[in-house]
């Protein structure tokens, strides 16, 4: 199999006296390492390497320095841009725009373009013109053109583009020079100064070889022609004729141009190699419609590799990093070695997830007398991961479960900090100043936590770097004073770009690398995937500051060069390969076309080999799900035995209407909720619904029922006590219902926020209202109010094993006499209705709005009537429709109504007791009945709500 | 070449579009081979469009380069327009075609969104975007993001409180559910809508003075009291009246349903005045009508219908008109006082989270080229462009029209050739700011009938002739149909706008479907809905029964699965039919496979679901019902029994129990790995895979969480909520060519043709005012001098009110957006199209598309037949002879699914003073040993030290301060003149070099010095000192003398202590 590196390593050991006196410049350190390798399994003795270098340690030791990181450049751009601009941009608004033009410093540098003739400005054109000595005809045609399009001066934009198009010019020099005083560089213009000085390079003692290069730079096409020319150098190609001798390859481009360069043709072999086409290999395509499923694909594809061959003949290249877990999670058994060259981003790590969470906090954090509280959301963001926990289970959990609880909305530091150390150190609140030391404190505290996860800490240690450099800089430049907004913007910012590199044993395994990485290395088998417009090649990002005329005329790449390079890269893939796969996706979703790559149409076009492509099918088979039936087991029994009385007279519970209801609605929730006893989730919520409503209310009205008796002494309630009630007494009683329902008891001082606030002013409009009718119904007597009374009795069933008595039992909202009444009121706040055509609907489980109101009502007539056996009082079921409330004729009472008949108002539960009484009795026979299993309700309107719609799938 | 450079191609159905598109595409692009495609943009409407654009450009060249056939209509017109002969062609093509595959990226044939972006990214400067701006897609959860911040704000903001309170009081005295967050989001939708962007500076402008709504509020609020009092007085008169005359309601005419009752509805303060009936009209001024014939009290009624009843009759019109103004503004003017902080905070939150809502980037596309000249334009983006060709026109915004109206001028004035194909016909996507309104007169209007040549495509080589005989003849009828029912109904004036749409619908057959022996088939189905079945005889029922009879009948003629679609109008339509085939048994005669990208949603498999449940309850443990829904699910992927012992909690059996416990003790594991892994993992543990069932679906959700990290961080919670909103729009992913017959809504079926298409639920309200939707409308008040933008839902009650103008429009275009739809839903069939509809006996309202169609079909149809009486069939054409072809089996490479623990395999290159254990063990310390060495194995000099030094600074390993230890380090080692003889630059040294060992092994002293006599070879450590150290400075040593043929000195240096020894051979 063809090999360049080896190849080459062959040829400069026979070609070499001695390999010590050879300096080997390859385009990136893998090669080298790579070369190195192949040159071990040449030689037969011991012997001095070669000296491996990349182009930039050339470059960077003629310059005696090395480029400092981007963060600290763009800082000092952004000093020097501050010092031009009258009304400079934020920094981190800035940002991304000096990361664009500290590139294109690099490229004008890169490319020895003149700054001053490149930032030129409209008006300088003609004096441009007449340089003859710099620019050439075409060159000048380009600006021309460009200027040209710029005729109308008065446009707004235009204005804009010379308006920062004027500052580059300026910021260049003023760049320069600062970067002077400081000593600190960028490569651009380390190249720059290396090329410019080649006269002064002395002729080394050691021979160079340069290898392996496609695209060079300006200046390093200046020093390698240098090097040829004045000391020998030699230069290898890695080549093949198939691009390069057909001019219209645009992989071939820079090679075409090299051949014609009187140093560098010479260069180049007479016969350029013809692998791409000399050799018959297997090419196939295959189209997946979902990105994930080309890793399954990959591992089936890595499966057939015979076992005898060695792994590291086949490569994976994944354009898309994003892809490689999902690669590694499919490899065969058979694969026992692997090496990744790629980047994986940080940011899909779950700790820096964690990190932004932490961040996330500090911007919603309330004072309340000195003392921070912390909003929910991310508290229990932070509480739920795993760093946390595995710190402190117990206590997370604990915290957890009383934000449930007493669906806090804020959570006080004192109470997080019991935690322990972690705890004291993540939650407190911070000045911006403060941010630095406290990330890079909790990321090595973290890192200590993540004792064996390897990954994870080196995730932890790329973000640390990122840390310590921002910190630094920040550190150095007292000007800017963070703000904590600015400092989390930033921190988004420049953490979303970190990559972890994996750079294992390179050398050995199965080699999964980026498109990039794969630059000169050669392998039998390869398969790539991502083979789709926009990932192979990437799509083509315009992140220059300089238009593109511009660009051109002064030499620096476009488009058209990026192009060249990255199908040589793709070509490259094929000189040595004998079995080629190329995976692209057809899924069109986010905006994005699932379009075969331009090389797979190009070489459909004019390679003359044989290309197959398949089209990938992933079986649907999708389960169907059955009806859910639990059967009544013995142990089922077990469980409703809790309802009954026993031989002591007593039962464990007792049915209430709400289970009677449920049962009605679905016997399968009755199961799942009062047999299984699963417990649904309760959520934080600020968000007040219907329900928590209605409670609030019902709350408030108790307060201020049981407020009056306490203080009057009396329960009869008289017109005129209605006054000062609705004047004084209802705010208390509101804020009284809300503190308790939200366990705010404890934080008095605390005012109430939000929605709270919202729904306290919104319920005492309500109040007023109900007092308002019941003032208008005033004198009535109260009974009970909810909580100190429970109403109970029993009743006889026949069960399989004889006569049971079962227990049921019921809290009554309200119970007042009125005019020799008895009104068992429930207050309501959903849209209930108040009429119901006959007992057998209240009973009906098959009607999809049957009047669970109407069944509660008079199931509180039957226990009150249990209750109290001696009354003869009416017993008038009342229900308080907050939303009818404010109605013209509000009417608390039920009626039976059927059809369009005039209703007839239930004046008495008594009237119906005995029909109610067999209608429940049939009831709960059948649920003692073993024959009649718990299944799932018909009516689809009852399972909108049910807590275990997810189990049913409805 | 034609003097009128701008050409409009209108384009019906099946008329080749495509292809005249390539064509004329064609013609710009061989006429300067290779270049000339650069300058054409050809702009098509979704990315599929787009794909299938360049396919079809790249297959015609690739067909042209190898071969010209005279025969071929395309090829003729290329020759003759090109003026060169079949070489000629051939050569030109082969030219372009390479050009084009070569330089790919200046191959533009984009969508509208993706060109508009482009333009935007080259001007984010200008337009002061950040230069990294990401565009957002999911407008939706953004907004929520926004509602979100807003409630919060609730206290800080005055009016924002009151608005709330008032807001949620008057939500619950209206018997509404409170859930502000709900409503505000639905309002804030607007904000991305063009019909909202249109009016925006005119709103902000108004709600840029808080006090403003208020006083919009106070007005609304002041005549709304008014009126409820006008309605009470009325009231009270009305029954002072009667009571006075000593009648009951029930007396008039109509008795205990009588309309007289309304008087006493008068004055609600929910509704003031009731909805005026047929009967009250009637009754204004007719005495007559207000008593029955029989009645023994004329005498009287007649009497209060002169005192009075009849004058408050009479007011019952006005004062509901003002009623329904009133309400309507009132509807939504406590939300649209939140329209403020929602804009700001929408600015806000762009900024923070540096994106673009694609919404925008029209917005911004029109600023851009209302503010440069073309040219500017195309040297910022880059690319030249000479001629447009824009596909869809009908479908194009306004705003979209505005930005490419000046580049289009720009190339018209130099006469350069520009194209626009479109079909009015085919405007569906009006939700989207399609304006079908420019193709019919606008464009016209605006560029100039002098540069305008129409041109319109009348043959259709799609269907086969009955359909297009069908077709012609039912939407000769239809928009008059609908014109009718719009001026009687909607009281519009002028709806002839359907008319002139539908002007050119009458295509020719081609003439090779001329000759097809089968001749095409329509057959339109009413199922009359039987009442005796109860649920079974609903129409819903009755059309899922019919759906598998369909598809066997179809099968039994030959037709292929994937021959055949299903059309549905909603989502929730098509999921039921792939519910219900997904329950029909594949025998060897019949299969039912469907597939759909709309219909069948991740969400309801099983896998699914269990693994949705496993990810909840790891994200809230506590939650028990997401632990059984995980457990259950499992269950049934694995055929487990469903009882009790899988629901309780206490009763669990001794198996189940321990794998519970196992899954419990890897909880904290699975937290710490990344989201994707997470998934994989628990695919593993659950066992998911195992039956080798759903692996579309599981495939599909693993594509979900892929999405979702890939955009965002991985966080459990924040994909929950992800998944939660977007669930609906996750689908199964089939390839394209599978065997399967589709489901698709009539929007995505635009451009698609399928044998035979059915439609199963042909049926739907034409202008459905229940859906909430919203328009804005101009009011003001001449009382106060308020002025305003309103929002306003479509209501019916609009129609009598201020706004019955804008109504009558919307009632247009709903009419307009049926008769499209159904017109796209007709033309899709090539041979068979087959339909099902409820058959109306009665009806009172034509708002409804199925009942126009029942009564052009009952009247009969041209000469094509009438409705069926007896079957309520309708069928012009035949059914084919069958034809059953053989069986192809589909066949592809099997894939892996096993899970493979990758962790083993991989290693992390390690740092010094990294985090690993030790890393963080020196970092405690600062024992900086390590990182001296790494300094000192790459440098020859103190100087290149202090470089190697400045690069570990610069990558953030060091602060400045750890770094200024370090080389404090590094100076007390070099002070030592043993040491720093070894790093004198003077020498020959080769530390970098190394010595190669043969198979590729390497040994790397870290410093080996060749002097004249002498070599040296140093080696560096760290920490203790060891005995087996001096035995590997002895190995190099040795190798270092042989290499040399010079004796050799070794020395051991401990870096940390600066202890040197010197090892003796
Ligand atoms: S979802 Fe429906 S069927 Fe299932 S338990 Fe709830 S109510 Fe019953």
């Amino acid at each position: 199999m063809h090999n360049f590196l080896r190849n080459t390593a062959k040829k400069i050991l026979k070609e070499s006296e001695s390999l010590r006196e050879v300096i080997v410049v390859l385009p990136n350190r893998r090669a080298g390492l790579f070369f190195t390798q192949h040159m071990g399994t040449l030689i037969d003795q011991p012997t001095w390497m070669p000296e491996v270098k990349t182009i930039e340690d050339v470059f960077y030791g003629f310059a005696g320095k090395r480029p400092a990181d981007d963060l600290t450049l763009i800082f000092e751009l952004y000093r020097v841009y501050g010092d031009l601009h009258p009304d400079p941009e934020s920094f981190d608004r800035f940002f991304f725009w000096g990361e664009m033009i500290l590139k294109d410093f690099n490229d004008v540098d890169q490319f020895m373009a003149d700054p001053d003739k490149l930032y030129h400005h409209l008006a300088e054109i003609k004096e441009l013109e007449s340089d003859l000595s710099f620019l050439t005809e075409n060159q000048i045609e380009l600006i021309r053109q460009f200027w040209n399009s710029f005729i109308s001066q008065d446009k707004k934009h235009q204005e804009k583009f010379l308006k920062f198009w004027q500052v580059l010019k300026p910021l260049y020099r003023a760049f320069q020079s600062s970067l002077e005083v400081s000593g600190l560089a960028y490569s651009g213009k380390l190249y720059r100064q290396v090329a410019m000085s080649l006269s002064e390079i002395q002729k080394p003692e050691k021979k160079y070889i340069f290898l392996g290069f496609n695209a060079f730079t300006k200046t390093e096409e200046l020093l390698i022609k240098h090097f040829i020319k004045e000391f020998g150098a030699e230069i290898h190609w890695d080549i093949d004729a198939y691009y390069t001798l057909d001019g219209n390859q645009e992989a071939g481009l820079f090679f075409r141009e090299y051949r014609k360069d009187v140093i560098l043709g010479p260069t180049f072999p007479k016969e350029l190699p013809d692998l791409i086409q000399s050799k018959t290999s297997e090419i196939k395509t295959y189209a997946i419609p979902l990105k994930v499923n080309q890793a399954n694909l990959v591992g089936s594809l890595l499966e057939q590799i015979p076992d005898q061959e060695a792994l590291e003949e086949t490569v994976v290249i994944l354009p898309d990093e994003q892809l490689l877990f999902p690669v590694l999670h499919s490899l065969p058994e058979r694969i026992n070695q692997v090496n990744v060259t790629m980047g994986y981003p940080v940011k899909n790590a779950p700790v820096y997830a964690f990190l932004e969470a932490v961040l996330e906090m500090q911007r919603f954090i309330k004072i309340e007398n000195g003392e921070p509280f912390f909003y929910h959301q991310p508290i229990k963001n932070l509480l739920s991961s795993t760093y946390l926990k595995s710190v402190n289970e117990g206590f997370c959990k604990g915290v957890l479960g009383e934000i449930q609880a007493m669906n806090k909305v804020y959570i006080s530091r004192l109470e997080l900090v019991k935690g322990g150390k972690l705890f004291e150190l993540i939650f407190q609140k911070l000045e911006a100043d403060q941010l630095f030391p406290y990330l890079s404190t909790l990321m090595q505290e973290l890192a200590e936590l993540l004792k064996d996860d390897m990954l994870q800490r080196n995730y932890l240690f790329q973000c640390f770097k990122q840390l310590t450099r921002l910190r630094e800089t920040f550190e150095k430049e007292e000007q800017f004073s963070v703000e904590r907004e600015f400092f989390i913007r930033l921190f988004r910012q420049v953490f979303q770009e970190v990559k972890l590199p994996f750079e294992g044993e390179p050398l050995r395994g199965l080699q999964i690398m980026g498109v990039l990485e794969s630059r000169n290395l050669d392998f039998r088998r390869v398969i790539i995937c991502n083979m789709n417009e926009d990932s192979f090649p990437p799509s083509a990002g315009l992140n220059s500051m300089i238009p593109f005329s511009i660009r051109r005329a002064f030499g620096l790449p476009v488009q058209e060069q990026n192009d060249a390079i990255y199908a040589y890269t793709f070509y490259r893939l094929l000189h040595a390969a004998e079995e080629v796969h190329m995976i692209y996706t057809t899924a069109a979703d986010q905006g994005r076309a699932g379009e075969k790559s331009r090389y797979l149409q190009q070489m459909e076009v004019e390679l003359n080999q044989d290309l197959s492509e398949e089209v990938i099918y992933v079986p649907i088979d999708q389960k169907s799900t059955e009806a859910i039936r639990i059967e009544k087991l013995p142990s089922i029994f077990h469980a409703l035995e809790r309802y009954l009385v026993g031989s002591d007279g007593h039962s464990e519970t007792a049915f209430s209407p709400s289970a009677l209801n449920v049962y009605l609605d679905c016997r399968l929730k009755f199961y799942l909720q009062y047999i299984a006893g699963i417990k649904e989730k309760e959520e934080v919520s600020e968000e007040i619904d219907a329900g928590v409503f209605g409670n609030l209310a019902h709350y408030s009205l108790e307060n201020l029922y049981s407020g009056f008796i306490q203080r009057k002494k009396r329960t009869q309630i008289e017109e005129g006590d209605f006054a000062e009630l609705r004047k004084n007494w209802i705010f208390p009683a509101v804020e009284k219902a809300i503190r308790d329902f939200y366990h705010l008891e404890d934080e008095a001082e605390t005012k109430l926020n939000g929605q709270l606030a919202i729904a306290r002013d919104v319920i005492q409009g309500y109040v007023d209202q109900v007092l308002a009718y019941d003032a208008s119904t005033a004198p009535f007597r109260l009974i009970s109010l909810e909580k100190e009374k429970k109403y109970q009795t029993t009743m006889e069933i026949n069960t399989l094993n004889g006569t049971r008595s079962v227990a049921l039992r019921g809290i009554i909202d309200r119970v007042d006499e009125l005019d020799g009444v008895i009104r068992l009121i429930d207050y309501k706040s959903g849209g209930d209705q108040k009429t119901f055509p006959n007992l057998e609907a209240l009973f009906d489980r098959s009607l999809e709005k049957r009047n669970k109101a109407a069944m509660q009502t008079l199931f509180y007539g039957l226990i009150y009537q249990g209750t109290h056996p001696e009354n003869t009082a009416p017993l008038k079921p009342t229900i308080f429709n907050l939303k009818e409330v404010f109605n013209d004729n509000f009417d608390p009472y039920l009626y039976q109504k059927e059809g369009r008949k005039t209703g007839i108002e239930v004046l008495d539960y008594k009237d119906y007791d005995p029909d109610f009484q067999t209608k429940l009795k049939e009831l709960l026979e059948e649920l003692y009945n073993p024959e009649i299993p718990f299944d799932q309700t018909e009516v689809l309107k009852k399972c909108e709500y049910c807590p275990y719609k997810e189990i049913c799938g409805r | 070449m034609s003097d009128k450079p701008f050409i409009i191609y209108k384009s019906s159905a099946g008329s080749g579009k495509t292809y005249t598109l390539t064509l004329e595409y064609l013609k710009l692009a061989l006429r300067q081979p290779p270049t000339a495609f650069k300058q054409i943009l050809a702009v098509t409407f979704t990315n599929k469009a787009t794909q299938e654009m360049k396919e079809r450009i790249l297959d015609v060249l690739s067909r042209l380069s190898q071969q010209v056939d005279e025969a071929e209509f395309m090829d003729q017109e290329l020759m003759k327009f090109l003026q060169v002969d079949a070489e000629g062609l051939k050569h030109k093509a082969k030219a372009t075609l390479t050009a084009i595959l070569h330089d790919y990226s200046h191959f533009s044939v984009s969508t509208i969104d993706s060109f508009f972006q482009k333009v935007v990214r080259a001007f984010a400067r200008e337009i002061d975007l950040n230069a990294k701006f990401e565009v957002e897609l999911d407008q939706d959860g953004v907004l929520e993001r926004v509602v979100d911040r807003v409630v919060m704000q609730v206290m800080d903001d005055e009016f924002l409180h009151k608005w709330l309170v008032d807001y949620a009081t008057e939500q619950i005295q209206n018997g509404k559910t409170w859930d502000i967050r709900r409503n505000i989001q639905g309002l804030g939708k607007q904000i991305f809508q063009e019909n909202f962007k249109q009016h925006a500076g005119e709103i902000k402008s108004f709600l840029s003075e808080k006090e403003n709504v208020d006083q919009l509020q106070k007005l609304v609020k002041s005549r709304r009291d008014g009126l409820i009092k006008i309605g009470k007085d009325l009231k009270q008169q009305a029954n002072e009246i009667r009571v006075a005359h000593g009648l009951a309601w029930t007396d008039f005419s109509g008795s205990s349903n009588s309309f007289a009752k309304k008087f006493d509805q008068l004055g609600d303060r929910n509704k003031v005045v009731p909805d005026i009936t047929k009967t009250m009209v009637e009754a204004i001024d007719n005495p007559g009508k207000w008593y029955a014939k029989s009645s023994k009290k004329i005498n009287e009624i007649e009497s209060a219908f002169q005192s009075g009843l009849n004058d408050i009759l009479r007011q019952f019109e006005p004062l509901l008109f003002q009623w329904n103004t009133i309400s309507a503004i009132s509807r939504n003017i406590y939300v649209y006082g939140v329209f403020r902080n929602l804009l700001d905070d929408l600015s806000l939150i762009k900024s923070e989270e540096n994106m673009l809502l694609i919404s925008d980037a029209n917005e911004f596309l029109k600023e851009i080229t209302y503010e440069n000249d073309a040219p500017f334009i195309y040297e910022k983006v880059g690319n030249q462009y000479q001629h447009f060709l824009i596909d869809e026109f009908q479908d194009t915004s306004g705003f979209q029209w505005a930005s490419f109206k000046p580049l289009l001028e720009n190339s018209l004035s130099f006469g350069h050739r520009n194209l626009l194909v479109g079909d009015v016909k085919q405007s569906i996507y009006r939700w989207r700011g399609g304006e079908m309104k420019l193709l019919l007169e606008r464009v016209e209007e605006e560029i100039g009938a002098h540069l305008i040549k129409t041109e319109n495509l009348d043959t259709n080589y799609r269907s086969l002739p009955r359909i297009i005989e069908f077709n012609n003849a039912l939407f000769e009828t239809l928009p008059t149909s609908f014109e009718r029912v719009l001026s009687d109904t909607y009281g519009v004036d002028d709806p002839s706008i359907l008319s002139k749409a539908y002007a050119d619908v009458k295509q020719k057959v081609s003439s090779k479907k001329k000759q097809s022996n089968f001749q095409g088939m329509v057959r339109m189905e009413f199922l009359e809905e039987n009442k005796e079945l109860e649920e079974d005889g609903k129409f819903d029922k009755q059309v899922l029964e019919k759906i598998p009879e369909q598809v066997r009948k179809l099968q039994d003629l030959g037709y292929q699965l994937k021959d055949i679609a299903f059309l549905v109008r909603t989502k929730s339509e098509g999921e039921q039919i792939a519910d219900c085939l997904m329950l029909e048994v594949t025998s060897d005669q019949y299969r039912y496979d469907v597939l759909s990208d709309e219909s069948m949603y991740l969400h309801k498999a099983a896998s699914v679901k269990a693994l949705v449940a496993a990810l909840s309850y790891l994200y809230q443990p506590d939650d028990e019902v997401q632990f059984k829904t995980m457990w259950y699910y499992r269950a049934v992927l694995l055929d487990q029994k469903v009882d009790h012992k899988l629901f309780s909690l206490d009763q669990i059996d001794e198996d189940f129990a321990k794998e519970i416990e196992l899954f419990k003790a890897q909880e904290q594991v699975l937290l710490q790995l990344s989201l994707l892994e997470m998934t994989e993992e628990l695919i593993r543990i659950l066992r998911i895979q195992e039956t080798g069932l759903e692996k579309a679906y599981i495939s599909g959700f693993r594509e979900a969480v892929f999405d979702f990290i890939s955009k965002n961080r991985s966080d459990l919670g924040a994909f929950l909520d992800w998944w939660q909103d977007n669930k609906q729009k996750r689908t199964v992913k089939i390839p394209e060519g599978h065997d399967a017959m589709r489901i698709l809504t009539i929007h995505k079926s635009k451009g698609l043709q399928f044998k035979v298409v059915l439609m199963p639920f042909l049926k739907w309200t034409i202008f459905d005012t229940t859906k909430d939707n919203i328009v804005w409308a101009p009011f003001k008040d001449s009382d106060t001098g308020i002025q305003a933008i309103i929002p306003l839902k479509l209501q019916s009650s609009l129609a009598q009110s201020l706004f019955a103008e804008t109504y009558g429009e919307e009632a247009i275009l709903a009419y307009l957006d049926s008769l499209n739809m159904i017109y796209v839903a007709l033309t899709r069939a090539e041979e068979v199209f087959w339909s099902l509809s409820p058959y109306k006996g009665s009806f009172n309202s034509q708002n409804y598309l199925e009942i126009h169609l029942q009564q052009i079909l009952e009247g009969g149809i041209q000469n094509l037949g009438t409705l069926e009486q007896e079957s309520k069939i309708f069928q012009w054409g035949d059914w084919p002879e069958s034809n059953i072809p053989d069986q192809t089996v589909f066949q592809t490479p099997p894939l892996r699914w096993t899970y493979k623990k990758w962790q083993e395999l991989l290693e992390v290159k390690q740092y010094a003073v990294d985090f690993s254990a030790e890393g963080m063990e020196q970092r405690k310390k600062r024992n900086f040993g390590l990182l001296v060495h790494e300094i000192l194995e790459k440098s020859n000099t103190l100087a290149q030290a202090k470089l190697e030094l400045e690069s570990l600074y610069f990558e953030g390993r060091l602060s400045s301060e750890e770094k200024e230890e370090v080389l404090s380090q590094l100076q007390a080692l070099f002070e030592n003149p043993l040491f720093a003889s070894w790093f004198d630059p003077a020498q020959d040294s080769l530390n970098e070099q190394g010595i190669l060992l043969p198979g590729g092994k390497q040994k790397r002293p870290d410093r080996i010095l060749l002097h004249q006599r002498e070599a040296v070879v140093v080696d560096f450590k760290t920490g203790e000192e060891r005995d087996s150290y001096s035995k590997q400075v002895k190995e190099y040593m040795e190798l270092v003398k042989s290499l040399t043929a010079k004796p050799c000195k070794g020395y051991l240096c401990y870096l940390e202590t600066g202890k040197i020894e010197e090892v003796h051979a």
